[in-house]
């Protein structure tokens, strides 16, 4: 091989290798001044990327509230925001660099399950405390001392939905369409078990992969089965065009979906095909000053799902932080006697034994002229 | 109910699609002999084109097709001048080419995604659709549109190739580009016509999908993944074999989901194009070289 | 901040088996393979359903999944050996498509989307590498065995011969070499190694999910091995230690965290656009595509 080349070679590794020594010599942990650094991971990009950015801002809000009272003890309240990109992956990086490079004794995260149980191991063998706002999958309840979450799990979620569709609604056969994610999977298997046990009977059971936008064959398996209800657990953007390839279909049949449905953008594009619809949701008392605030932050009236749990947790958080300070272990062991009221996401949040949000409050809501509200 | 009409008319959608797909790429293999991979993204920026015209710029849809189907076409003809026309000089072989049309793809998938978000857009407006019966099976209007756009392009390109001394130098250097230069064909300049029509062709498709379904940058690899199982099932570089093929697939795709989960849609998709190259390689129009 | 180094070295040593992996099916063979993500995902699943489900211990669970990969890779390089160049890509391309969907949807297994947490950490007669810096070391000696494989395999008469039949396949069959035999063994040695890769991966972030063996996996395990070098080792682990790098050093850099991802993806595809440009055989290579 040439020599240029060689030169040219060994200059590249010795550049990068000097990048990435000063770039990493510059952070350090907390050193009692200066202001209190937290992590956040959330997908800030790709798929998710609704909830992430809208999760964000919510997190942002409650930072400059909490600033503009005084901070932490006098010190300001730092978020490093980290792309998780609801990837394990990327998630698990972004965790890493938490941890080692920026020794923050809390991250808030991740959103998407997936995320989140790519570094709860490492978190938790690092005694970092996890606060996920978003993350349901039921694995996470065993996650480890460490590891909350103020958003709660998909064993809920399903069983709320198979017991509105079976006593409150009265349909007895329900055809399931689902989106192949952790947060569809699980939440499917759960309403399953939950729905057959009430005396109900499946008629079908059609899963998508995350990134079809074309859901007309499973729609048409589903439309041959007659079922009473459609339980479609779906993200925005396969719903969008799913409910409108339902409706061409002409599938008139009531549907009911999961949380991720509470986005306008679902009610506004779908149009019509969304008129009626029906989601399961954590009831969530925003109030008034949350819902201006981030208006004006995002430049919508969009708040997603998990977006307020995201608010409280921060909330939460330089609250703790304000009492025993910045030791992880501390700050995690008093994560387990909090009683927080007054919050967006929930009237009281308290975390059980295992870090889970104690109980969740579900409500439904349905769709008319492109607007959600309370079913009465 | 019987479903059987409806899953038919669910394939014909699906078949005219990868069709058009299918149409572009084995016009570019026939005069390049390699596989663009980039032509998955001329489709999804046909899609984005149109997107930009009528969402940013206020026009109209037409126009912004129209447009859109002149600027991908351009945008093709541009990339075969500065990236494969100079490997071709270098007599680089097909593996090359194959992995600089990736590095294309990937590029102008990021620059997609940077310019208009990963979200997904829908290019139709929201008002619900014109539905007829069709023996029993829905179809809407956006629909039969594109089933009568994918037909009528592959007679137009059909008959074009065939009848005009344009198509004749074509055929030319599909088989030998050595001999077609040196009959005084101007090569380049025919391979240069045939990625602005082919990319044309794609970008019709990916605003074809984007009407029906919605357009983000990721559709990109799905069509060009399914526009190259239906060439090449059908018989690659062959104009007929990839709309044969192409429909083939759509069929096999929603019957086979009918009796066997949906969740293994894509496995079988793959499925079938192993299982032609193991039987049948050259396809089903091509004869065995 | 020594514990982000060694994050990022962990993740160095991973993608550098992944890459000598491939090199020497892409480099050595002359195959073009994007099927890595598959196999790199069987060692990952089998670890993760042996140690977190059944409590098996890693480092037997290393060995499982280095058989099972090599029978899945036996069975299916059994199907490709008899394709030509472009060909082989296609099928290796379905292969990993198909992978990915049995990943993803045979749930009993595992888990679908959901994933497999709570993979054990290597444990060797009581020695427990968890601390990320022993895991650090053992994953290190890893890649020196591969290494030393992959080089010993590259030197010898066996690797001799497959360069030749990379250089040209119709002239070795004359001389009465078996060369599909030749090409079926090296992919299954390599399946092997990737499968090596996936079991430390999925003990160091302790969970798997199918999300991490995609089609852009390969692509970007191709990348790797193109941009350092074809047929070259010492290339393989310049362009992981690049490719790994890279994005980790653009995180410091605080692009607006929108578009980092996607800036990430531009400067790939640009990479592979220009090195096909000028030069094809990456930095170390000797071969060109």
């Amino acid at each position: 091989m040439s020599k240029t080349v060689k030169i040219v070679v060994w200059l590249v590794v010795i550049i990068v290798v000097v990048a990435v020594g000063t770039s990493l010599s510059r952070k350090s942990g907390d050193t009692g001044t200066g202001p209190i650094k937290i992590g956040f991971i959330g997908p800030l990009t790709g798929d998710a990327a609704n909830v992430g950015q809208n999760s964000k801002a919510s997190v942002s809000i409650a930072v400059e509230e909490i600033n503009a009272a005084g901070g932490i003890n006098d010190r300001q309240l730092e978020v490093i925001y980290e792309d998780g990109q609801c990837n394990g992956k990327t998630a698990s990086n972004a965790a890493n660099k938490l941890i080692n490079v920026d020794k923050v004794p809390v991250i808030l995260g991740g959103a998407c399950s997936g995320e989140t149980s790519a570094f709860t191991g490492a978190s938790e063998q690092a005694k970092v405390v996890t606060l996920s706002y978003c993350s349901s999958v039921p694995t996470i309840t065993e996650a480890g001392d460490y590891i909350f979450r103020d958003y709660p799990s998909d064993l809920y979620q399903g069983k709320f939905g198979a017991e509105y569709a079976y006593n409150t609604l009265g349909k007895k056969k329900v055809a399931i369409l689902y989106v192949k994610s952790d947060w569809g999977v699980g939440i499917e298997k759960v309403f399953v078990d939950s729905f057959k046990a009430l005396g109900g009977e499946i008629v079908a059971e059609e899963g998508y992969e995350q990134t079809s936008r074309d859901l007309r064959s499973q729609l048409t398996k589903i439309k041959a089965t007659k079922p009473d209800l459609v339980y479609f657990l779906g993200y925005s953007d396969a719903s969008i065009p799913g409910l409108k390839q339902a409706a061409e279909l002409k599938l008139d049949v009531p549907m009911l979906g999961g949380d991720a449905w509470d986005d306008s953008k679902i009610f506004t594009e779908a149009g019509q095909a969304a008129e009626g619809i029906m989601f399961a949701v954590v009831n969530s008392p925003l109030n008034e000053e949350f819902k201006t605030k981030m208006e004006e932050k995002v430049g919508s009236d969009e708040i997603t799902v998990c977006s307020p749990n995201a608010y409280d947790a921060t909330k939460i958080l330089a609250e703790v932080i304000g009492k025993v300070g910045t030791d992880s272990t501390k700050i995690k062991d008093e994560l387990y006697k909090v009683s927080y009221t007054g919050g967006v996401s929930s009237d009281k949040i308290e975390f059980d034994s295992n870090g889970d949000l104690v109980g969740a409050n579900y409500v439904v809501k349905v769709v008319r002229g492109g607007k959600s509200e309370a079913v009465k | 109910m019987n479903i059987v009409p409806q899953l038919i008319i669910n394939s014909l959608i699906a078949g005219s699609i990868y069709s058009l797909v299918a149409l572009g790429f084995n016009l570019i293999y026939g005069a390049t002999r390699f596989f663009n991979l980039a032509h998955g993204i001329m489709a999804a920026s046909g899609g984005y084109v149109v997107f930009f015209g009528v969402k940013t710029l206020g026009w109209n849809l037409y126009i912004s097709i129209i447009l859109s189907v002149f600027v991908v076409g351009c945008i093709g003809y541009l990339l075969d001048r500065f990236i494969y026309k100079p490997l071709r000089r270098k007599k680089s072989s097909n593996m090359v080419m194959l992995v600089a049309s990736l590095g294309v793809f990937s590029t102008i998938q990021a620059l997609l995604a940077i310019l208009f978000s990963t979200q997904f857009h829908s290019l139709r407006a929201i008002s619900p659709e014109q539905t007829f019966n069709l023996f029993g099976g829905i179809i809407t209007q956006t629909q039969i549109i594109i089933i009568l756009v994918s037909l009528i392009s592959t007679i137009s390109l059909h008959l074009f190739l065939s009848r005009t001394r344009f198509g004749k130098a074509v055929k030319a250097v599909s088989d030998d580009e050595e001999v077609s230069r040196i009959v005084g064909i101007n090569t380049d300049r025919i391979i240069g016509a045939t990625f602005f029509i082919g990319s044309s062709i794609a970008a019709l498709a990916g605003i074809l999908v984007g009407l029906d379904t919605g357009i983000e940058p990721t559709i990109g690899m799905s069509l060009l993944l399914k526009g190259v199982v239906a060439a090449i099932i059908g018989g690659i570089g062959n104009i007929f074999g990839g709309t044969l093929g192409a429909f083939l697939l759509g069929f096999v795709e929603n019957f086979s989901v009918w009796k066997i989960s949906s969740d293994w849609k894509e496995a079988i998709t793959f499925t079938l194009l192993v299982s032609f190259l193991i039987f049948r390689p050259q396809g089903l129009m091509n004869k065995r070289k | 901040m020594i514990d982000y180094f060694v994050h990022i070295s962990i993740l160095f040593s991973i993608y550098a088996i992944l890459s000598l992996s491939l090199n020497l099916v892409v480099g050595y063979a002359g195959l073009v393979s994007v099927a890595q993500a598959a196999f790199y995902g069987i060692g990952a699943y089998t670890t993760a359903i042996l140690t977190a489900t059944l409590g098996f211990n890693f480092f037997i669970s290393v060995i499982v999944g280095i058989l099972v990969a090599a029978i899945l890779g036996f069975l299916a390089g059994l199907v490709f050996s008899k394709f030509r160049g472009d060909y082989y890509v296609l099928a290796t391309l379905a292969f990993n498509v198909i992978i990915h969907s049995i990943f993803i949807n045979w749930y009993d297994l595992t888990h679908g989307p959901l994933g497999i947490p709570g993979v054990l950490k290597p444990n060797l007669f009581g020695l427990s590498f968890s601390p990320n810096l022993l895991f650090f070391i053992l994953s290190l000696l890893f890649l020196v065995a591969v290494y030393g494989v992959s080089r010993f395999i590259a030197q010898s008469s066996f690797g001799r011969a497959l360069k030749a039949i990379r250089e040209d396949e119709s002239a070795l069959k004359v001389f009465g070499y078996k060369t599909s035999v030749f090409k079926l063994s090296v992919f299954v040695a390599s399946a092997s190694l990737a499968a090596v890769a996936g079991s430390l991966f999925a003990s160091y972030l302790t969970f798997v999910d199918p999300s991490t063996f995609l089609l852009t996996e390969s692509i970007f395990i191709l990348s790797i091995i193109i941009l350092g070098g074809l047929g070259n080792l010492k290339g393989s682990l310049l362009g992981a230690f690049i490719l790994v790098l890279l994005p980790e050093l653009l995180r410091f850099v605080g692009l607006p965290d929108g578009i980092a991802a996607q800036i990430r993806q531009a400067l790939y595809g640009l990479i592979l656009i220009v090195l096909m440009l000028y030069r094809p055989q990456g930095l170390m290579g000797e071969y060109k595509l």
